[in-house]
């Protein structure tokens, strides 16, 4: 067995352990019969730390020979003519640290979340999806193609958005969770376009065929106008997944799910997805300057904006949704900026930090008080060094702003959504006269079956 | 080919048609009025396997079509091609599908009798090429959803609609196809009958597939009919064969793709976005599924007019994934609408009701899922 078959036979691993768990956990509970909630955290976590280990191993494998980057192709999904949709993992510099960090950060939450959901009617639904999350983040950090990276993209969504609505009894929870699929619908048609277009442009979705040489100093194959559309796709894809202005809106809502979902995807993992796709293409992006300064406006734009508005938030959970914003705008302005090790650094310290923060959020209070009784009294509170530099006038029209949010659900409300659903019943209205015209009566509508 | 498997597939073929037919007689005649589920099942079962044995003895040959039968427009009364290999089990699955989830009281006498007649007809469809026969088997798997429809309480309008709809599609259907066969436009010569015929072959299709501006009775009968007729009616997708036997022929020639296939690919586009525009604004769970079917269905015709493999590949694989997906989740609308009453989506009545369906519901999204993931480079030619 070769280096090459070693780290294939890794990398499947990593894909296939969390997965394996969906399985196992998932059909007996579709029989009727789900593991006990021992054994489905154990079942779950088992595939997580299998990941793990699978990865560190690949990573020490990688690191001995100097991180060359080993593809595995697991066949072709379909073939037709000069096109390829190939099924191919990348195994680099990139995609192994990032796998070892997620799976890492995924086994903890099972960990947290196996006391935390105690006797939790939706328990072993809450595990199941999170072995799909887990599933789908490997598979999209180890997808060699846009097409392969698109489905692992989908999974964190669906399993981002069943999550958000968890708590399916909550009329707050449900909504919230509407709110994120209609923002990851709206830009997931960014990814998919970028698909077609790369498919047009290459003949194949592979990611060697877009750029050469080693991430991070990957070379861009292909003419500056495809590397700059496909970007752009790109970017508005990746503003959904990671809450950007203008499509920020979701996240604070998206707290509503419980606590260690909340602190894997939207502290730690998911809100990263969109950066580690714009660092896989870095490569495009390099020769995309128009890209460039998309990314650097709308990433120091939500970074101002969240900054702004998570400061007048009354709730913890709040807080911390309007400051992993702040970091993730800080990260796309990196990317756009050309650098790449930076962000991944930033990426993962944050999604640590954050993830261990939303985990202790429920104790909070707790811990305040812990804080208080050690130092002796109240430890203060935390201005905004800004402040002091900014006019009286100014900093009271920027708290009512931040108060309002930025103003930001009303803009896109009034501007689009409200457009946009007004056109569209007034064309299913039209319908409805239409119908009731070609049948003789009120409507087609009736009782069946 | 040998002449054994060729004895074969003629066997199979003629199992696939004869056992709905003769279901259908049975059912007519009152063989098991009482509880028709299992027989009907068997029946369906039946024409499952033997699609599938086509299937399989057909990707035993080396790709060459299978016909037999006079040749007319370019046409056989029997052809077995790939397209025929891939669609047929389909259609079957769906048809078994129906059969085997719908509530005990949609499987009375009267309506078993035209579904199965209805499913005979549509596999007669998917193993010709025959220009007039097409004309004689859309007729044949109108009428009895037609009699389904205005048959249901409530559903007159519907069937108004309908028959509004079908009628116009299969006028033009015959009238185009004659014309077709009169001055096949791929002669050496065309004239202006043929290309009348071809804009008329692709107005029927058009009607008959609910294409903007036609769509109207797709979602109508979405909302007026049982789901088995509806999901008998649209999910095999008559039209999109017939636009593949006889306008996808032009392909062939040096004018490149048809003209009217174009012009059918970019409506269909059309409405695949008007549909799915639609479904953002309904109310109710039947409309939805409605036009959300209108939407992925004009996918399919908007990829078949492609001048890529690819493109016809990825037409062929919407047809089917997009097909059982929309099917299994009509059945479980069904279900769950035969317990709980009509669902609507603007209140919170569906909630909880997945504790009771979760089986079926993940079935239907891993027979979805299961479909997306198959490769679709089966041969097409």
């Amino acid at each position: 067995m070769n280096n090459h078959d070693i780290v294939s036979l890794l990398i499947i691993c990593q894909l296939a352990a969390p997965a394996a768990t969906v399985a196992l956990v998932g059909v007996p509970a579709l029989l009727g019969r789900p593991p006990s909630e021992r054994a489905t955290a154990l079942i779950v976590g088992g595939g997580f730390a299998a990941g793990f280990i699978a990865g560190l191993l690949t990573l020490a494998v990688l690191a001995a020979r100097g991180f060359v980057p080993e593809i595995v192709h697991l066949g072709s999904w379909f073939s037709v003519g000069h096109h390829e949709a190939s099924i191919e993992l990348v195994a680099d510099a990139l995609s192994v640290p990032y796998v070892c960090f997620s799976t890492g950060l995924c086994g903890l939450v099972n960990a947290f979340a196996r006391k935390y959901l105690h006797r939790e009617p939706g328990f072993t639904r809450f595990f199941l999806l999170l072995a799909v999350f887990g599933t789908g983040m490997n598979l999209m950090v180890l997808a060699g193609s846009i097409d392969v990276l698109f489905a692992g993209w989908e999974l964190l969504g669906i399993s981002s958005t069943l999550l958000i609505g968890f708590f399916l009894e909550r009329g707050n929870a449900v909504r919230a969770a509407m709110r994120a699929f209609a923002t990851y619908r709206v830009c997931d048609v960014g990814l998919l376009a970028a698909a077609v277009m790369v498919h047009r442009a290459v003949g194949s979705g592979d990611f060697n065929r877009l750029f050469g040489e080693n991430w991070p100093h990957g070379t861009c194959l292909v003419p500056a106008a495809t590397a700059t559309i496909v970007s752009l796709l790109l970017v508005f894809a990746a503003m959904g997944k990671s809450a950007q202005v203008p499509f920020s809106g979701w996240l604070p809502q998206a707290m509503e799910g419980p606590t260690p979902s909340s602190a894997i995807f939207y502290g730690a993992l998911s809100i990263h997805a969109g950066a580690y796709v714009l660092l896989r293409c870095e490569a495009l992006l390099e020769q995309a300057p128009l890209a460039q300064w998309v990314l650097i406006v709308i990433g120091l734009g939500t970074a101002l904006h969240a900054n702004v508005v998570g400061r007048v938030q009354t709730d913890l959970k709040s807080m911390l949704a309007y400051a992993s914003m702040t970091q993730s705008g800080l990260i796309f302005a990196e990317i756009g900026f050309g650098w790449r090790i930076i962000p991944l650094v930033h990426v993962i310290s944050h999604a640590i930090l954050r993830s261990l923060q939303i985990l202790r959020s429920p104790s909070a209070l707790h811990d305040r008080h812990e804080l208080e009784a050690a130092l002796g009294g109240h430890p203060g509170a935390d201005r905004w060094a800004l402040g002091r530099w900014l006019p009286e006038e100014l900093q009271a029209r920027l708290y009512r702003i931040a108060l309002d949010r930025g103003f930001e659900q009303m803009v896109v409300g009034r501007l689009f959504v409200v457009p946009f659903l007004w056109l569209l019943e007034s064309a299913a209205e039209l319908e409805r006269r239409w119908l009731a015209l070609l049948s003789g009566s009120a409507g087609p509508g009736g009782r069946r079956s | 080919m040998t002449g054994t498997s060729d004895g074969c597939l003629l066997a199979a073929a003629a199992i696939t048609v004869a056992a709905p037919l003769l279901g259908s007689a049975a059912m007519a005649l009152g063989f098991r009025r009482g509880s028709p589920r299992l027989f009907v099942v068997a029946v369906a079962l039946v024409s499952l396997l033997s699609s599938l044995a086509i299937t399989m003895l057909w990707s035993q040959t080396d790709g060459v079509p299978f016909v037999f039968g006079d040749r007319l427009g370019g046409g056989r009364l029997v052809c077995i091609d790939g397209i025929t290999a891939v669609l047929l089990p389909y259609v079957a699955l769906v048809e078994m599908s129906i059969l085997l989830v719908a509530p005990r009281r949609a499987l009375e006498q009267s309506s078993v009798t035209r579904l199965l007649f209805g499913a005979a007809a549509t596999f007669a469809v998917f193993l010709t090429s025959h220009p007039l026969l097409l004309i004689v088997l859309w007729c044949a798997t109108v009428l009895p959803n037609w009699q389904s429809v205005r048959s249901t309480p409530g559903g007159g309008a519907a069937a108004r609609v309908f028959a509004i709809a079908m009628s116009a599609a299969l006028v033009c259907m015959a009238v185009g196809t004659v014309l077709l066969v009169v001055d096949p436009p791929w002669a050496a010569a065309p004239g202006w009958v043929g290309s009348a015929g071809g804009w008329l072959v692709a107005l029927a299709v058009m009607i008959r597939k609910g294409i903007f501006p036609f769509h109207s009775w797709y979602p109508a009968l979405f909302s007026g009919a049982t789901m088995s007729t509806a999901l008998a009616a649209t999910m095999p997708q008559v039209a999109s064969y017939t636009a593949v036997r006889l306008l996808i022929g032009h392909v062939d020639h040096p004018e490149g793709v048809a003209a009217e296939l174009i012009v059918l690919s970019q409506m269909a586009l059309i409405t695949a976005t008007y549909g799915a525009a639609l479904a953002i604004v309904q109310r109710d769970l039947r409309s939805l599924i409605g036009t959300l079917a209108m939407s992925q269905s004009a996918l399919v015709l908007g990829g078949l007019a492609g001048t890529l493999p690819m493109e016809l590949n990825g037409a062929f694989c919407v047809w089917i994934s997009s097909g059982l997906a929309l099917t299994g989740i009509g059945l479980v609308s069904w279900a769950l609408e035969s317990r709980a009453g009509p669902i609507r989506l603007d209140t919170r009545d569906g909630s909880g009701m997945r504790r009771s369906w979760p089986r079926f519901s993940c079935s239907s999204a891993w027979l979805g899922s299961a479909c997306l993931a198959r490769s679709p480079s089966w041969p097409t030619t």
